[in-house]
């Protein structure tokens, strides 16, 4: 199930096709190296544009937040089984 | 020139969405439900399916036939967003495309066949493929080939999972006659179970029914209809797809409650919840209505009242006044679990508001509108609604009955 965090982190990235990729994020003092993006999705709460990115690293499924407005990143949630 | 159209049905989308999205739940059998602490299933994977796990059922009797499920809460804005990419993809390949629900769509190439895609079946493979580009490599569908909208459709809900199938006038029959009407895209449960009176199973054996006795047996309307399925015509419902629609006639929403709700103030501010989301919709598109609707449903029992007016109505105070007044007539003779609130009878706002404690109503109703707009739903609003915690926010169907809205943008 899905536990939820809702905590700032810093993530680092690349530019490719015009599109930001995330790489890695810290979070805790902590680097997570991001293994695969599985699934990329755009939503808008009112009129701020976030788009979530659920992330794989290590054996850990992590659900991150852009918001495009602020450009502040967020860790959602992590899977735990 | 007959017509060639491709239906695209992605395979048990919500949980499908949700197994691209994580990886620990691919090949597992996953039932998903609306939040944590739910227990009917609105979706499940094809693996909880092949074990008998069925759409719409509680999950303690689905835990019965398959233990090993785990249930995962869904994440409509994300299903939304993906139909949103499948819907600019599939446009891409031709420009008649009809989102017909969340997973499903329609393409017509009739007009592009000629000189873009000469073979039908190799341009299905290669939505196939986009689709996988797009989403992820888990999400499969059905793609059905047919020269209309009933046929293409019935093609893909009976093919395997992750094919192409194409109906041609040779195998058409055989579809008709070996489809269930469970299968038929128009023909439900009630009306399957009339035609059972007649041994009737398959499409095709309603050739052989003379038309009066199909008349007799479900009215005239449905003879017609089910006359033009037996041929493998495209259908009233079908047809009306291809019109397009000016506004929303109506716009309703509801929700099952947690528990049994006895107490007045808690069922009176959920009430408010989903006026304010009705609210929210008719304003957007530019609309208001006449007639406000209320229901309340018990475990057994269930009330409903509406009431219709001369001017139409499209702020919260007026829209939450009147349903108020409807709940007034409830006598709380039982205890409410499920909880649905409509305004219909919808047309275009044209004219401005001419009375100035109308215009005072209208002037406080777009300055919360702009708060909202730009800080989120429910940023403000009335005291007389539920704990933030309890909230409850706009979701998608599987249905997507407010296509209209949802795809606006």
């Amino acid at each position: 199930m899905y536990q939820t965090i809702n905590e700032d982190i810093a993530v680092a990235g690349i530019y490719t096709s015009r599109a930001f990729i995330p790489k890695k994020f810290k979070w805790n003092g902590q680097v997570f190296f991001i293994q695969e993006i599985t699934l990329i999705s755009d939503i808008k709460d009112g009129s701020i544009k976030k788009r979530l990115y659920s992330v794989l690293s290590g054996a850990n499924l992590y659900r991150i937040e852009f918001n495009r407005d602020s450009e502040n990143w967020k860790i959602l949630e992590v899977w735990c089984e | 020139m007959s017509k060639t159209i491709l239906h695209i049905d992605i395979n048990s989308y919500f949980a499908t969405i949700l197994q691209q999205e994580n990886p620990y739940l691919r090949g597992k059998p996953i039932g998903v439900v609306k939040d944590v602490g739910r227990t009917c299933l609105i979706a499940a994977s094809k693996e909880a399916k092949q074990k008998g796990v069925l759409t719409g059922e509680r999950k303690k009797y689905a835990l019965l036939k398959c233990p090993d499920l785990i249930t995962v809460p869904a994440t409509f804005e994300r299903y939304l967003d993906t139909t949103k990419r499948l819907q600019k993809l599939f446009t891409a390949i031709a420009p008649s495309v009809i989102i017909y629900s969340l997973d499903e769509a329609f393409i017509d190439i009739s007009n592009c066949r000629k000189i873009l895609y000469p073979d039908s079946q190799v341009l299905a493979q290669k939505i196939q493929a986009l689709i996988k580009a797009e989403l992820g490599s888990w999400v499969t569908c059905n793609i059905g080939i047919a020269q209309n909208k009933l046929l293409a459709k019935m093609a893909s809900e009976v093919a395997p999972k992750g094919t192409v199938s194409e109906i041609t006038d040779e195998n058409k029959d055989a579809l008709l006659a070996t489809t269930p009407f469970s299968d038929v895209c128009g023909v439900g449960y009630r009306l399957a179970q009339k035609l059972q009176q007649l041994n009737v199973y398959y499409p095709y054996q309603i050739r052989f029914i003379p038309e009066e006795e199909l008349i007799r047996l479900v009215g005239p309307f449905w003879a017609k209809e089910l006359i033009k399925i037996a041929f493998g015509e495209e259908t009233h419902l079908l047809d009306l797809t291809n019109k397009p629609i000016a506004h929303m006639k109506s716009v309703g929403r509801s929700v099952t409650g947690y528990r049994l709700y006895d107490d007045a103030t808690e069922i009176k501010n959920i009430i408010i919840n989903l006026c304010l989301e009705v609210i929210h919709k008719i304003r957007k598109m530019k609309l208001s209505g006449r007639q406000v609707w209320l229901g309340l449903y018990g475990q057994e029992l269930s009330w409903s009242k509406h009431s219709t007016f001369q001017t139409p109505l499209d702020t919260n105070a007026e829209v939450i006044e009147k349903i108020t007044e409807l709940y007034s007539f409830w006598g709380d003779t039982f205890k409410v679990i499920k909880f649905a609130v409509r305004v219909s009878l919808l047309s275009p706002k044209i004219q401005d508001q001419l009375l100035p404690s109308w215009q005072k109503n209208e002037a406080v109703q777009s300055a919360l509108d702009s708060i909202n707009e730009k800080y989120g739903m429910f940023s403000i609003h009335p005291a007389a609604v539920p704990p933030t915690k309890d909230l409850i926010y706009p979701e998608v169907t599987g249905f997507l009955g407010d296509k209209i809205f949802q795809l606006q943008e």
